[in-house]
Formats: C-alpha cells, structure tokens, sequence
C-alpha cells in the first residue's frame, strides 16, 4: 500500500515538468486562440462566485439565525466551492484514460501525471474562487479569526487527498466499467442536494441532519465551512473522518490505479 | 516465452457477469503464441508480418504499454516507442509548444528540449511557420514536425511502428538518414514496417510474426522471401519454411550468442533460394556490418567469377515468351476472392472470360517464387490463366510497375507474338494455360510489382491483375540507393600523359 503512495510521489517528483506543462495545457486549452487568452482562467471562476455573492448580498440578504455575523452568503460559498470543484473533478476523472487513448496505448507514459495534473488544474479554479471570498471576507466581515488561514490551507490539503484517492479510483474502473460516468454525472448532479451545501441545520430535525453523516461529501463540505464561515473547529469528529476517509482513498486509489493501469490499454 | 491472449465480450455486462459468476462469458483471441526472441545492443532488428499478425501487440508490451498474459520482457536501457506520431500534439497549440509537450510526453526534460529546439525546428523545416497554431499547417508539415520530435528523442531503445514514411521523398530520406544515424550510434532499434526495402536496409536481423508466432528468425532476406511466400505465394506455412532446414531451430531460440550463427545459416539458404546449385558460400557475417556485407554475398551466391572480372560478359538474352503445354501443368481452381484476400495493393477487372490464376516470378531454372531479384539476372514471369468462355485469340501480357503505379516495362503477345503462339488461338472453355515471359532483370534497386492481363480477341480485358506479384531488386553494387536501372556500371581510371599522342599513360 505505502508502495503505491511512494510510487505516485515519485512519479510526480520525476516528471514534474511534464505535470506542470499538462497542467497548464489542461487550463489553456479551452481558451487556447480566444482573444482573452488567459484572463478567461480567472473571470470563469470569479465572476460566478462575484455572482453568487452579490445575489445574497444585495438581493437576498439573508442572515443565519443564531449564529455568527457572516451572512449566508458566506455560509454558501465556503460549502459551494469544494462541492463544485469536486464534482467537476469527478466528471474530469472518469473519462480521463479514454480521452488520452494516445498516450496509454502508444508510448511509454507515466500515466499518474494525468491524475496529478486534473487535481492541479482543479486545484487552481479553486484558488481563483477562494481569493475572491477572501476578498469578500475581508471587506464585509468584521472580524477574522486567526485559525482562518490554517484552517483553510488545512482543510485545502485535506481535500486534496480526497480528490486525488477519488480521482485514482475512478479513473481506474472507468475504464472496465463505462456506466461509471453515467452514475458519477447523476451523482454530481444531485449530490448538490444530497450534501449540506445548501441546507442549514435549522431547516431539518437533527434526526434528517444525521443522515448527512453518512454522506461522505458532506465532510469536505463541512470542513471547509469550519474553516472560512465558523473559523473554527466545529466537531473534531467531523474533521477526524475526514481525515481518515481521504487518506483511506488515498491509498485505495493509489493500489487500485497501479493494478488496473497495465491493463488500461486492452479495455480502451 | 510471451504470450498475449485477448479476451473479447460481446457486450460489456458480460464482462461484469463473469466477474461475479466466474464462469467464462468471453472468447480468446490468441494474439501471441509464446513468442521469444533476443535483441542485442547496436542490433536493429525488423518485425514484419500481415495485418492482425501480432506486431503492434508485441511492440507495445516491449514497451511496457500491455501486459503478456504470460512471459515477460526483460529491458536494459532506456525505451521510446514512437508507436503513433504527434502523442501530445493539439491543433489550437503553436507548432512550438506542441513540440514542447511532444517532447515531454516522450520523456524528455525541459533542458533537453530546450538544447534540441533549434534542431527539430530545422529537422522539420518549419521555421517560417513555427509560431502558428498546430491547426493551420498541412497533414504533412504536421507529420514533419511530429516526426522531427519523436526523433529527437535519444534512447537506447528506439521502437517504432510504422512511422518512417511521413512527408515528400526528401523528407522521407532525411527521416531514413536520421535514423540510419542513430543505428551508426550504436542505438538499439526495433522496427515494425511493411516496407520491405527498409527490412532490407535496416535490419541486422528481421522477425516474421504470423498469426501470433514467430514463424521465423534470422537473416533479413530470407525472412522477407519466407514473408512473401506466405503472402503472395500459395506456400503453406511448413513449406515457406522447410526451405531452410535450419529454421525450426531458429524458433523461439533464446541464446543470444546463436544469433550470428542463425543469421548466416540463413545467408547460406538465402543465396540457395536465388540459385541452388551456387558453389560459394557466403561469409558469415558479423552483426555490425551486416547491411553492408548483404549485397557482396549475393553477388558471390549467384557464382560471379570473380574480381578480375566484375562485369557478367553473358549477353542479354531476348526477352521472350514461352507457353507451356496446358496437360503439364497442375490442376488449379480459381477463387478470385482467395486470391484477392491478403493482395491488398492489387486490384484487377476485366469480363472474367478468361481468369489469372497466379503470377509469380521464378527463377531461370523454373523455381520459386522469388521476391527479392538480383540485378543482371535472368528470371521467369509466370501467369497461370483459365478459359471460361471460346475465344478466337487470347492475348496475354504482363507489366511491371513501380509503387507509385508508374509502368517501367509492358508487353504483350500482341506485339511480341511467342513462338507457338497458335496454342492461344480458338481457345475453349476449360482450357489452362502458363505464359512464361523470360527476362533478363535490368531493374535498380526498389520495390516493383507485376501486372498479369489477359484479353479477348477484340483486346478487351478479360481479367487485369495490376500489381499481382511484388517483388524487390537488389540493385548493383556501389550504386546510388535511388538508382532505378542498371547500367552495368564499370569506372576506368587513364591517368593523361603529355608525353604521349594519344595522351593515355600506361
């Protein structure tokens, strides 16, 4: 098991000069020759979320009963961009052996590096994202708790692992299990109602709210909004599963990535 | 001993049933059969076989890409496979930062495409155009500037399939140039082509895959005849091979130190296939000079006197036809679709009044076939044809064409009429007969194919076969490699004296 870890660290140490260039094609690529180029990769994510925020902020402005003085806007965006970061990545990650066909049948390929470089490219719309909502933070929030930067980052680096055991899993059996893409889009889709992203604890009977628990998005979500809304550690628990759970996927992923792939090439 | 066994689902649940119920919901295909083979340093070695023969397969497990389903594949040094060209290449990238990524994806670093830009840049010739989306270039400015990366790389194992023959003539030398450069280096180089030229330029040694086995190892030469004995000739497998007594012994053998042994084993029987009775033994070779010892041991096979006299002073023989008496030749049945399936170059038309059967080329003395001709020498073209309805006359002719369907040479009974010639007249249904056309091959060096025809009486073709029988010329000696027709070149060297009149020093 350390071995596939091992394994995945030095590929991504060895070819990190190729990581970084797929990386940086995966982003360019859809605006490769439009006039903004570039700027697209920065007003894509922060104007949506400019958007979000200004619907809560101006429109409906809505404050959360009973707790801090953040507003639900803050309380939303905080859950909504690791949901949609992940659940993009999950759409990226199924089809990712069949989109690059070339490169897992006709060369010698470290196919690991296209893992590492969905999550990169996933990695950076979620910073443009949260630099905006630190923006915002820092504009309409009185007071910041010092726990907030670590928090995130640790939260951030938690997720990380997350997407990148859920990305190696998913890649894997995809390609042997094409229905797989089908379920994780109804997931992605629906899994925006399925997880606390939306809902405040208010809006059911604690027995409903539990059933959250058993959603194992809803940590990332969770942890998240510990980090940038409550700036605090709301339930060790919460953060001690998930913490298990990514590194657990992790190595799941890592294992099952390094069985499946030398047979990558027939079921493509 | 590698073998690769597909397992094919008819639907994709089934794969999932036979997963859980453990009962077998597949059927195999054997895509390689214990194949086994060694390939030593500085070696280039060719693997030629039919479609569907098992060459991709193996190539892509020597490169890692595919698991045998039992055996392995020991690899020293570094390997790059150029399996398919422009891996990593998109259309909306420069032709610059394609090459980048290119690079990268074969396994270059960052410094080394950096040192090699300039080069690939220039190896392409795309200088003026470099810094323009990949999209606007032509399919074959876009098949330089991939070719021109993946050969950048600089392994110890270069493996390539298929990806010689990109761009104009020019450019393709250039790419043959590049590669015969890394072959000088040393560089171990496997080859999958259908160029059976290359084969013979290239390779130390050569591997015939078909059906999934290798069905022979050794010597280029031998191995491209025994290739195209199973292909355009109507050998069986066992008898492609037992024309060398040595070849069961070479299958499968593992022993790297027999390599050389096989190889000129096979030299031996190469020479035998152009000319039985030839006295001299060829040299065995050693693996580094291997292409440049081949055309001296068939100059040697086919009994050339000697060095003190380079040139055959036998005169031309007329070319000729002969028509062989219908009641000696063997009982053949024609099945166009047979003969059809596995000729993918040819095609023929006519009014099927009359079919070709066959046409081969054979030796002088009448055996063969023979794929790979000697310049100078005399051969046979033999056409086997059938009559299906009465004609008054059937004409009969051959043609030979290069590869690019240009016609280097045409006759036909019509303008040269065979000596008994009346055997073509009032022909019935049922009727068989041979044409023999007897040649002395004054072809350079290349890849050339015979066109068999026959025609009624008012020259309306009841069968054309273009391009029925490929063949290949081993050109003279110390010629240009692009020379097309031979000479019979002979240099000689008067040194002028003034001394005397007329100004030739002894």
């Amino acid at each position: 098991m350390s071995k596939a870890l091992t394994n995945l660290a030095s590929i991504a140490v060895r070819n990190r000069e190729l990581v970084w260039e797929l990386t940086r094609r995966e982003l360019m690529q859809p605006q490769a020759n439009h006039f903004l180029g570039r700027y697209w990769l920065f007003m894509h994510p922060a104007i949506s979320i400019l958007v979000l925020f200004s619907v809560f902020y101006f429109i409906y402005p809505t404050r959360l009963e009973g707790m801090n003085s953040r507003g639900f806007e803050v309380y939303l965006l905080s859950a909504l961009i690791p949901w949609v970061v992940i659940s993009e990545l999950m759409a990226r990650a199924c089809p990712l052996i069949r989109a690059n066909t070339n490169l897992v049948k006709q060369i010698v390929f470290p196919l690991e590096t296209l893992v590492i470089k969905t999550i990169l490219a996933s990695l950076f719309v979620q910073l443009v994202m949260s630099a905006v909502v630190f923006v915002i933070l820092f504009i309409t929030s009185a007071a910041l708790s010092p726990l907030f930067l670590p928090l995130w980052l640790a939260a951030l680096v938690i997720q990380c692992v997350f997407m990148l055991g859920l990305t190696l899993i998913l890649a894997s059996i995809t390609p042997f299990v094409p229905d797989m893409e089908d379920l994780v889009s109804l997931i992605a889709r629906a899994g925006l109602f399925l997880a606390p992203v939306l809902y405040v604890p208010t809006m059911f009977s604690p027995n409903v709210w539990r059933l959250f628990y058993l959603n194992p998005f809803s940590y990332m979500v969770w942890i998240h909004r510990d980090a940038l809304f409550y700036q605090t550690i709301t339930s060790s628990l919460v953060w001690a599963i998930a913490i298990l759970m990514s590194g657990l996927l992790l190595v799941i992923g890592g294992s099952l990535f390094r069985l499946m792939s030398p047979s990558f090439g027939e079921a493509i | 001993m590698v073998s690769k066994t597909y397992k094919l689902y008819a639907r994709p649940i089934d794969r999932l049933y036979e997963l859980f119920s453990g009962q077998p919901r597949h059927t195999e295909r054997h895509s390689l059969r214990d194949v086994s083979f060694e390939v030593q340093h500085g070696e280039v070695l060719g693997i030629i076989g039919a479609n569907g023969a098992g060459k991709s397969t193996l190539l892509r497990i020597i490169a890692s890409r595919l698991e045998p389903t039992s055996g392995s594949v020991a690899v020293d040094g570094s390997v790059v496979a150029i399996l398919e060209l422009g891996t990593g290449f998109h259309p909306d990238f420069t032709g610059r930062e394609n090459v980048y990524l290119g690079g990268l994806c074969l396994g270059l670093t960052r410094e080394q495409i950096r040192a090699e830009m300039d080069n690939i840049i220039a190896f392409s010739e795309l200088e003026d155009v470099i810094d323009t989306p990949f999209r606007t270039y032509s399919t074959g400015m876009q098949a330089r500037l991939t070719f021109a990366t993946a050969v950048s790389v600089n392994p110890d194992i270069l493996i390539i399939d298929e990806a010689l023959s990109v761009g104009d003539n020019r450019f393709q030398l250039k790419s043959f140039n590049k590669i015969r450069s890394f072959k000088e280096a040393g560089n171990t180089i496997l080859l999958v082509t259908h160029s059976m030229s290359s084969v013979a330029t290239f390779c130390d040694r050569a591997v015939l895959l078909h059906k999934g086995e290798v069905v022979a190892d050794g010597e280029p030469n031998w191995v491209t005849n025994v290739y195209h004995n199973l292909q355009f000739g109507d050998l069986a497998i066992e008898r492609a091979l037992a024309q060398r007594p040595s070849a069961r012994s070479a299958r499968n053998s593992t022993v790297v130190a027999n390599a050389d042994e096989t190889a000129s084993s096979a030299g031996t029987h190469r020479a035998a296939i152009v000319e039985p009775d030839a006295g001299n033994a060829p040299e065995p070779r050693s693996a580094g000079t291997a292409s440049a010892s081949q055309p001296k041991c068939q100059a040697r096979a086919i009994g050339e006197p000697g060095d003190e006299q380079p040139i055959d002073p036998t005169p031309p023989e007329p070319t000729s036809f002969v028509l062989a008496s219908p009641d000696v030749l063997p009982p053949f049945d024609v099945d166009i679709e047979e003969i059809d399936r596995g000729v993918s170059r040819s095609y023929r038309y006519g009014t099927r009044r009359a079919l070709i059967a066959k046409v081969v080329i054979l030796d002088k003395k009448g055996q063969g076939p023979i794929v790979q001709l000697l310049s100078g020498e005399v051969y046979q073209f033999v056409m086997d044809c059938e009559v299906f309805e009465a004609l008054d006359e059937l004409f009969v002719g051959f043609l030979v064409r290069d590869p690019r369907g240009e016609t280097l040479f045409g006759i036909d009974s019509r303008v040269s009429p065979p000596p008994d010639h009346h055997l073509l007249k009032h022909v019935q249904p049922g009727q068989r007969c041979r044409i023999v056309l007897k040649v002395r091959n004054w072809l350079g060096n290349g890849t050339y194919f015979v066109t068999g025809a026959v025609a009624d009486s008012l020259g309306t073709q009841a069968d054309m076969w273009f391009d029925a029988f490929e063949f290949h010329v081993i050109g003279t000696e110390n010629t240009h490699t692009y020379t097309r027709v031979n000479l019979q070149p002979e240099f000689k060297l008067f040194a002028l004296d003034p001394k005397r009149a007329d100004g030739i020093h002894e």
